[in-house]
């Protein structure tokens, strides 16, 4: 059985048509990447797979849960437990420190704990900037605070809207070997939204979208 | 309708909410519970309080027995409070329930149980009330009209209740385990246990000055074994100094600490204890959102408990010692002496020399107002006094529930002393008492009153 | 071992603390609600009852055990330990001092009047009252400015030798074993009790006449009356609305009440006699003063004292441990 399962998605902003039907299942700890020039609904469908968006028509199911089903609480719960965000942008709270960001996503989900806030940084090569504030941080390292915050909650699936978007060749590199070190250390499902062939081929199957449809889903032959 | 109609209707509706507030507490807590055939065994026993209730109607009651009957109050409320201390403790203990607990979670043995401590709980309250009924409805003159009346505010309240609590169901169990149960209890025993209709609406002023006696004997003691002095010959300084702590204020204080401290240990140790997180979870979100749960189940649990004291705490001053509002200080009745002396009917429209109250009146000799009052003893006999002592200045009595209470220094006489001269005790009078009247002669007061308006220490210190 | 063990852990244990506490509280209330005066029927049981005797001991080895076991914790952050040290061996002192005290100290009152012999113990020798200072002025002015409470009595005890003791109402006097101060005071009326001239009884009355105005009451058995007495002020001046009360204690004015059977016989204000009844007077005599002595033996009486002083420094210092950080376990 899937662990992610779109059937018939689609969404409309007034009459535009961001989605159009789309179908597609995804196991458990694989990795995808979503292609497609501007427009083609990428981020569209990565928001509705993370509960970020809901769609006009279709159903989506995460681990047997109905997502457009879920209500208010519920869904912030699904949101909480299930999903890690990255975006292009970092998002990072710029007052607070690097843990105090990481413990920031811990708080929203139930108890701040800055000794697994250190941890999670370590792991990412940052145990050096722990109170550094996000102006302090290159672009790289501000993605990989994000990294540590998205997976902080033990969520089981990351969602990545073109990660390494802002960043250099060498930066990049060091993100994606992060998420490649959390998908096959942990186990996690991990969708990727890139325009970056180069970034496409980290993943094991790669899904390209125009139109609001998936054109193509072939896995990644290396 | 008369003022003891009117009572009783009062004393019938505050039985029947607190009647239907602890059985919608007791109920909603068992079926949350899934105990749900308990629910039958508390409502027999509800049933069994209340025919005993009536019972006392019909049966007569010795003096002896309505004392107890008062006492057994002030002792359910003890009884559950401590109950709930101890269960509270344990639950802040993390331990196996012991032998006892084991044994009462027995159904053979659980039902008796708690037939037996639903009826403890209602009915002393419920048979000292009903006694309370007969009493007005004898001082209304006989008839059915104020029994009909306590009945009907019974009912009245529990068909209200009954619809509030359809419209707005209760999910005990995010609050309350059964400590927290217990502490309900307790603070609606608290609040609403006095027996005596408007008189004595809660035990919150019996309470008080119980544990206010325990703070003076406890200092009393202390001060005893320094060998400080009588207090009548040590100095105003050392005096203004002890006064502080015999004083309304401290002992008030003092009190509530006394009475709170116990929930405070148990919210110390509530909040305080360490969690002990299952093996299975030992790092990460999952261990987060187990010690998260814990602590919202701890502060939920915890809300009861705070309840508790902030009411107390709000209420303790409100009704301060023996209550400002809570004395009772009539306005006295104007008499004109007749031959040489003056005449109180025991029975009169509206009113009885015997409802246990004070009966002050005022009568003039050469210019001068003179103020006696009358009060009827809890052994049942009439007394007379002037309304002064030979200490303070001649501000007069207010009544308590088992005190008259010096206007000027609030020396608390117990009723059953008036009569003995001395101290801050009313100066007594030699009255003719017969089964018609109170008769006193003008030669008795006027002679009694002038020699203490001359008396020196009344101009003592004013605080 | 493993039974000392089990039993340090008993003793030492908050469960026995809150048990004992439990049953303290349990039965204060029955006392409290059943017969009234339950605080003394502890403390006359902590005396003479050896239950209550045997959980107090159990209570105060389990507060010991906790306390150490407590003040180990805090050794390492001296400091913390200096600050908290006060209340805690204020608290071990207190409940020690306050239980051997009880148990061990012989009090006695003694009424004497200038004179007197006073008797400390049966080995202690033999003290006189030397003067008494009632601090009474024999001709004073009381207004309503006046205090109710500022007479501060005082007598002297001369030993054998001669020595004197200035023994005052507080603090006590180490005179010898024991320990003395003056617990109340007052004047006594030298009273006379005539019948058709004959004199029945004559003497000093130990009364509780101040502050002026109160009222005591005596008898003289085998005489059939109930004497109620009280001083009067001489001279009585109003000026404007301030009333002055002028007494001489060298001849005070008294109110007497007479009463036999229950019933008052005869009433009246007087500083020489009254008359009442068959032929009977009573007169009054220049007055002399008394003083009730309260004589205690108690060793343990300094360390009951120093252990107040202990728990009310203590109990100050206490909060600003809270203010020195406690250092984790390394």
């Amino acid at each position: 059985m899937s662990f992610i399962f779109l059937q018939g998605v689609s969404k409309d902003y007034g009459t535009a048509q961001a989605l159009r039907g789309v179908d597609c299942s995804i196991g458990r700890g694989e990795w995808v990447s979503i292609m497609g020039p501007s427009g083609s609904g990428k981020s569209t469908l990565l928001n509705i797979i993370g509960g970020l968006d809901r769609p006009s028509a279709g159903t989506i199911t995460v681990d047997g849960a109905d997502i457009n089903a879920m209500k208010g609480e519920e869904l912030a719960r699904f949101r909480r437990n299930s999903v890690g965000f990255i975006f292009q942008q970092s998002h990072l709270i710029p007052y607070l420190t690097a843990a105090e960001n990481v413990m920031l996503a811990q708080y929203f989900h139930s108890l701040p704990d800055r000794a697994e806030a250190v941890e999670a940084l370590a792991k990412v090569g940052l145990g050096h900037r722990l109170d550094h504030r996000p102006s302090q941080l290159s672009g790289g390292e501000q993605q990989r605070v994000c990294i540590a915050r998205a997976m902080i909650n033990n969520p089981g699936i990351l969602l990545a809207d073109e990660p390494t978007g802002n960043l250099d060749r060498a930066n990049t590199r060091t993100v994606l070997d992060l998420i490649r070190d959390i998908h096959r250390q942990d186990g996690y499902t991990i969708i990727v939204v890139t325009h970056d062939p180069e970034v496409s081929r980290w993943a094991d199957r790669s899904l390209f979208m125009e139109d609001g449809r998936i054109v193509t889903d072939e896995p990644i032959c290396r | 309708m008369s003022q003891f109609a009117v009572e009783a209707l009062f004393v019938g509706c505050k039985e029947g909410l607190v009647l239907a507030l602890c059985l919608a507490l007791i109920t909603a807590y068992l079926r949350g519970r899934g105990r749900d055939p308990l629910v039958r065994t508390v409502y027999a026993a509800v049933i069994a309080v209340l025919l005993a209730s009536l019972a006392v109607i019909m049966v007569p009651v010795s003096v002896e027995a309505r004392a107890i009957a008062v006492k057994m109050a002030g002792t359910l409320f003890g009884l559950v409070y401590l109950t709930a201390l101890a269960a509270l403790y344990h639950t802040a203990e993390p331990k196996d329930s012991g032998p006892v607990a084991e044994a009462l979670h027995r159904p053979a043995v659980l039902g008796p149980v708690l037939f037996l401590a639903t009826i403890a709980y209602f009915i002393p309250d419920m048979a000292a009330s009903t006694l309370y009924v007969s009493d007005l409805q004898e001082m209304a003159g006989g008839g059915v009209l104020v029994h009909i009346t306590a009945a009907a505010g019974f009912f009245f309240a529990l068909a209200a209740a009954y619809a509030v609590a359809r419209t707005f169901p209760l999910d005990i169990l995010r609050i309350a385990a059964f400590p927290q149960l217990l502490l309900f209890l307790a603070l609606i025993k608290l609040l609403t246990g006095g027996v005596r209709g408007f008189a004595e609406i809660s035990l919150i002023p019996s309470v008080q000055s119980g544990l206010m006696k325990l703070v003076h004997d406890a200092v009393h003691q202390l001060l005893v074994m320094l060998q400080v002095p009588d207090h009548p010959i040590l100095t105003v300084s050392a005096w203004n100094f002890i006064a502080v702590l015999f004083g309304t204020t401290a002992g008030l204080i003092l009190s509530l600490l006394v009475f709170l401290l116990p929930l405070a240990f148990f919210l110390r140790k509530h909040f305080g204890s360490p969690i002990a997180v299952p093996v299975g979870l030992a790092s990460g979100a999952a261990r987060r959102a187990y010690l998260r749960g814990v602590r919202d189940d701890r502060m939920l649990k915890s809300l009861p408990v705070i309840l508790f004291m902030i009411v107390i705490t709000l209420t303790w001053f409100s009704q301060r010692g023996e209550g400002a509002a809570q004395r009772y200080a009539p306005t006295p009745v104007r008499l004109v002496a007749e031959s040489g002396s003056i005449s109180i009917p025991i029975q009169s429209p509206g009113s009885s020399l015997l409802d246990g109250r004070i009966h002050k009146y005022v009568v003039q000799e050469k210019g001068v107002d003179i103020r006696v009052l009358i009060v009827k003893k809890p052994d049942g006999t009439l007394v007379a006094a002037l309304d002064a002592c030979d200490i303070c200045p001649p501000d007069g009595y207010a009544q308590t529930t088992e005190h008259v209470v010096c206007l000027y220094c609030n020396t608390p006489i117990p009723v059953g002393t008036v009569g003995m001269p001395g101290g801050c005790n009313p100066i007594p009078v030699t009255a003719l008492i017969s089964g018609k009247d109170v008769r006193i002669t003008m030669k008795e007061i006027a002679g009694k009153w002038m020699a203490m308006m001359i008396g020196e220490g009344k101009k003592g210190v004013r605080r | 071992m493993k039974v000392l063990a089990r039993v340090r852990s008993f003793l030492g244990s908050e469960a026995l603390t809150v048990r004992l506490a439990g049953l303290c509280i349990a039965y204060y209330l029955a006392l409290a609600i059943w017969s009234k005066e339950a605080f003394g029927t502890i403390v006359a049981g902590l005396t003479g009852n050896i239950l209550i005797q045997a959980l107090y001991v159990l209570f105060f080895l389990n507060v010991s055990f906790r306390v150490v076991n407590r003040m180990k914790t805090e050794l390492p952050v001296r400091t913390r330990f200096a600050l908290r040290l006060p209340l805690y061996g204020g608290i071990l002192l207190f409940l020690a001092m306050f239980f051997l005290s009880l148990n061990v100290r012989h009090s006695k009152w003694l009424l004497v009047g200038e004179g007197d012999p006073v008797e400390l113990s049966r080995d202690a020798g033999e003290y006189r009252v030397g003067t008494i200072t009632s601090a009474l002025e024999v001709r004073s002015l009381r207004t309503e400015r006046s205090a109710i409470f500022d007479y501060e009595p005082a007598l002297t005890l001369l030993d054998r030798t001669g020595r004197q003791h200035q023994i005052t109402a507080f603090p006590p006097v180490k005179v010898g074993p024991a320990y003395l101060h003056v617990l109340n005071f007052g004047i006594g009326p030298g009273i006379e009790i005539k019948q058709a001239g004959n004199t029945l009884s004559k003497g000093y009355m130990a009364l509780r006449l101040t502050p002026f105005g109160t009222v005591d009451v005596f008898e003289l058995p085998p005489l059939p009356y109930r004497f109620s007495l009280s001083i009067l002020p001489n001279l009585v001046r109003t000026t404007g609305t301030e009333v002055e009360r002028e007494y001489d204690l060298a001849r005070p004015r008294y109110r007497v009440e007479v009463e036999r059977g229950g019933k008052v016989i005869a009433r009246g204000e007087t500083d020489s006699v009254l008359r009442f009844d068959e032929g009977m007077s009573i007169s009054f005599d220049r007055p002399s003063d008394w003083v009730l002595l309260e004589i205690v033996r108690d060793p343990f009486y300094p360390g009951y004292v120093a252990s107040l002083v202990l728990l009310i420094g203590g109990a100050f210092l206490y909060p600003f441990s809270y203010l020195v950080k406690r250092r984790d376990p390394a």
